[in-house]
């Protein structure tokens, strides 16, 4: 017996693989290895990462408060105000820094909230299938059958428009949680279904067998077992969805059903009062416009990029 | 007779010669004559043409075409409910009126249903109607004949409704008859001093002739009147589409309305308003924004006439006068001194609006106060403002919330520019919009703290002064200074039937309200911007309603 088990160990000893110590360098290689091949996904870093940047440091980076008028009426740009003045005055491009934190809020929030409520139904409902699936995807293709920014406005319009007035961006993030959640409201059902088609291939896997022999609960199953293997997804599906979060925001704004008149926002700034000006003085539209775009390029390219590296289908493509 | 039209009554200027004084003048006149609005005081021929005319020169007018016109909203075809209706649609195009008001102390009517008007004493008006007018073929009406007992039945149906603008009905209006098929009678309780203004007698909803069969279909079916248009086919707050009415009584003269048609569009957005403009799917636009007008009409060119007048709308800020801090005079001086009315010219109106001296507009000349007696009230002075607060212990953390009516850029810019003046002293204000069909009503539910805005036209001190008493009576409830004094005084004005007497008191009370920092500041007087499609004459400018239904305009073919 004793000689069996020595013979068992000496084989293991032989035939295991051979680890070697990695280090953090080569660790750090490997993980930039894909980006360094896209180089627009890193673009879309830079962007993504530079406007949350700017949100959080508004206050300090912005030349002027954003509200105040600091200027003339309708300057040109100049040394003063790099971005002109609009018509009130206001410096434009401190009303663009600040501008971020609206977008940076509700962007971030309402696709978190959308992606979060998204990701719990499609496991629960790609998990148990049956009835329970059958009322949650109904459900939600009545929801789904609003266009997305009409549902937002319907639900401003019954939870009341947001009452906005910090500089903060965590404050601000509060105070906007209404337009956030009327925003994310729209996303769930896509969401949703991305993550119940990942659920119900995982879910005929051989771990998932193996954990419910084991005897794990559902809930762990679920969360612990499915979740992490289908994460890539909602990393992904955040990243593609948050450009398209942030431009329904700023359509909201410029409907004037967002924020409250005067908040810096890029879509406000994009819309009414300015609107009448940007034959005369384009510039009062070209740094909310220019924020905006990048911005929402960004996160795309992020998202295109994330989506090429972690979907094992397209791993290795550029 | 001693009235405060007497001067008109005397010697009244006959609708043709009004208009054919109006063609005179160029459009710029018109808006100068508007401008000049009754200053003279001394009526003749001149005197009267202050609405504007864009003349008759082209020859003889030609018949056809549609006219496209626009408005912001409408939620119901009920004209007495609702404020849109009867400024821009129905009450201007399907339902006929005795008069329509005209903004000329010496002519100030005009008139449409009724034949005549005589005013025997004070309190009687007696109205002989044409004979022969028909309503729209339409049931349940059927083009029956327009009688006396249809315009008494509305107004005996207008008088009890809650949330209408029945002033007229309910405070003024003792009884109306009609002793035959062709005569009314209004026989008032006391003299009353502003009996024509556009918001009583000339009240294009409640002194609308609507027949006694639609009273409880009014908000739901066809309107069915006997106006120059007939409502052919409509989408609630999109498109109105009325048709030439050949039955109309046009004013006696046969071939009115000269048009076959008029559309009336709610359009709101800018860039929208313009591309149907330039397409010619409306011909009249109204109130392009500051900041686009000039621009605007250079790129316009010939296409369009460009049309300038001091306006009759206050531009205001109100304050709540049933809640605090507003009831304290401290704080109400405090916003005069917060108030910088230069800003606002040079910010939102481009330089295109002057100060007033008092609560009304200067463009209703002779009511105006000398600034040297008001210009210490309306003084800019923010160490003043903060030292007021101060000693009324005012929390600086508070917030005011300051709404206006949407959609509307001025206005919008307008808050933005009040809410900065405002933090220069230390108030707080968190800016909020609602659309017309919900501001009225959160006025008259007591749910609002200040407003800013524009006000319709006024063309007497009937409505503006009462913003300032204790029950403003009008659809916009803004509340007065509540000052028993102030009330009694405005009151006093409301029955001085004497022009110059009048105008006495209500300078009077002017300046009285000003002493006290009255509620309702009076910030700007602004120059209305129109812009008119050259094609269009006889085009008549009425400044306390510029969507009257002009049916004796007509389109100069090619």
């Amino acid at each position: 017996m004793a000689q069996e088990i020595r013979a068992q160990t000496l084989e293991a000893e032989l035939f295991a693989p051979e680890f070697r110590k990695v280090s953090f360098a080569e660790t750090l290689l490997a993980a930039a290895r894909p980006w360094l091949r896209r180089p627009m996904g890193i673009f879309g870093l830079i962007i993504v990462f530079l406007a949350f940047f700017t949100a959080i440091a508004a206050p300090v980076l912005a030349p002027f408060d954003a509200q105040p008028f600091v200027g003339a009426s309708l300057e040109s740009p100049n040394g003063t105000h790099l971005l002109g003045t609009n018509n009130l005055g206001q410096d434009v491009l401190s009303r663009t820094i600040y501008g971020a934190q609206v977008s940076m809020a509700v962007g971030f929030w309402a696709t978190f909230i959308g992606v979060a409520g998204g990701t719990f139904l499609g496991i629960v409902s790609g998990y148990f299938g049956g009835w329970l699936d059958l009322i949650v995807q109904r459900i939600m293709e009545v929801l789904a059958s609003f266009p997305g920014i009409m549902l937002a406005l319907i639900v401003v319009a019954a939870l009341g428009r947001p009452k906005e007035g910090g500089s903060d961006v965590l404050v601000l993030s509060w105070q906007l949680r209404s337009l956030s959640l009327a925003i994310s409201l729209g996303f769930i059902f896509g969401v949703m279904r991305v993550i119940r088609s990942a659920v119900l291939k995982e879910k005929s896997l051989p771990y998932v067998e193996a954990a419910v022999t084991l005897g794990a609960s559902t809930p762990r199953i679920m969360f612990r077992h499915i979740l992490p293997n289908v994460f890539p997804f909602v990393i992904v599906t955040f990243t593609t969805i948050i450009g398209a979060v942030i431009l329904i925001e700023a359509g909201i704004s410029f409907l004037g059903y967002g924020v409250s008149i005067g908040t810096p926002s890029w879509g406000l700034d994009l819309s009414n009062r300015n609107r009448e000006y940007f034959l005369v003085a384009p510039w009062v539209m070209a740094g909310p416009a220019t924020a905006l775009t990048l911005t929402v390029l960004g996160f795309n390219f992020l998202g295109d990029t994330l989506r090429d590296i972690l979907d094992p289908r397209l791993r290795g493509s550029r | 007779m001693n009235s405060y039209w007497d001067r008109f009554t005397r010697s009244r200027v006959s609708r043709r010669r009004l208009l054919a004084g109006g063609a005179a003048l160029s459009l710029a006149g018109a808006g100068l004559a508007v401008v000049g609005c009754g200053g003279d005081g001394g009526g003749g021929e001149s005197g009267g043409a202050q609405t504007g005319s864009t003349g008759g020169a082209a020859g003889e007018p030609q018949t056809g075409g549609t006219y496209g016109a626009h408005y912001t909203t409408s939620d119901t075809l009920n004209i007495l409910t609702n404020a849109s209706e009867y400024a821009a649609f129905g009450g201007q195009y399907v339902y006929d009126h005795l008069i329509t008001t005209r903004t000329n102390e010496n002519a100030p009517y005009v008139l449409e249903a009724a034949q005549s008007l005589e005013q025997p004493d004070e309190i009687t008006l007696t109205f002989k109607l044409r004979q022969g007018m028909k309503f729209h073929p339409f049931p349940p009406v059927n083009g029956r004949e327009v009688t006396a007992e249809d315009v008494v039945k509305t107004q005996e149906f207008v008088t009890p409704q809650a949330n209408i603008e029945n002033n007229f009905q309910k405070n003024f209006l003792d009884k109306a008859t009609a002793p035959d098929k062709y005569t009314v009678v209004y026989k008032l309780k006391e003299p009353r001093a502003y009996l024509f203004d556009s918001r009583i007698l000339g009240h294009p909803g409640p002194q609308a002739i609507i027949p006694y069969e639609t009273f409880d279909k009014l908000a739901s079916e066809r309107q069915v009147g006997s106006g120059p248009f007939m409502l052919d086919q409509w989408v609630i707050s999109t498109r109105y589409h009325y048709v030439r009415n050949p039955e109309y009584h046009g004013r006696g003269k046969k071939g009115l309305p000269y048009r076959d048609a008029t559309d009336v569009f709610v359009l709101t957005d800018a860039a929208a308003l313009e591309a149907a403009f330039r397409s010619e799917q409306i011909h009249f636009w109204t109130n392009p924004t500051a900041g686009q007008y000039d621009e605007l009409a250079q790129s316009l060119g010939s296409m369009a006439k460009k049309i300038e007048y001091l306006s009759l709308s206050p531009f205001t800020w109100n304050m709540n006068m049933t809640k605090a801090p507003f009831t304290d005079q401290r704080f109400r001086q405090a916003m005069y001194r917060a108030t910088n009315r230069q800003q606002f010219i040079d910010l939102v109106w481009r330089g295109k609006a002057v100060k007033p001296t008092g609560i009304l507009s200067v463009a209703m000349k002779p009511y105006q106060l000398d600034a040297k007696d008001t210009d210490a009230y309306f003084k800019h002075d923010p160490a003043e403002a903060k030292q007021l607060l101060s000693a009324m212990n005012w929390d600086s953390n508070k917030e005011i919330e300051l709404f206006f009516i949407s959609p509307n850029s001025t206005t919008e810019q307008a808050a933005e520019v009040f809410r900065q003046q405002a933090a220069a002293v230390g108030i707080k204000f968190r800016i909020v919009s609602f659309g017309l069909a919900e501001a009225l009503p959160r006025t008259q539910r007591n749910e609002y703290e200040m407003f800013i805005g524009g006000h319709p036209g006024y063309d007497t001190p009937s409505v503006p002064m009462r913003h300032n008493h204790s029950n403003p009576i009008h659809q916009f409830a803004v509340s007065g200074l509540k000052d028993p004094e102030m009330d009694a005084l405005i009151e006093k004005a409301e029955k001085t039937t004497n022009f110059e007497e009048n105008v006495k008191i209500v300078k009077q009370a002017q300046l009285e309200l000003i002493k006290r920092y009255t509620s309702y500041y009076n910030i700007v007087t602004a120059y209305a911007r129109q812009f008119l499609n050259s094609k269009i004459e006889n085009f008549e400018i009425e400044p306390s309603n510029t969507a009257m239904h002009r049916a004796d305009m007509w389109f100069r073919k090619a």
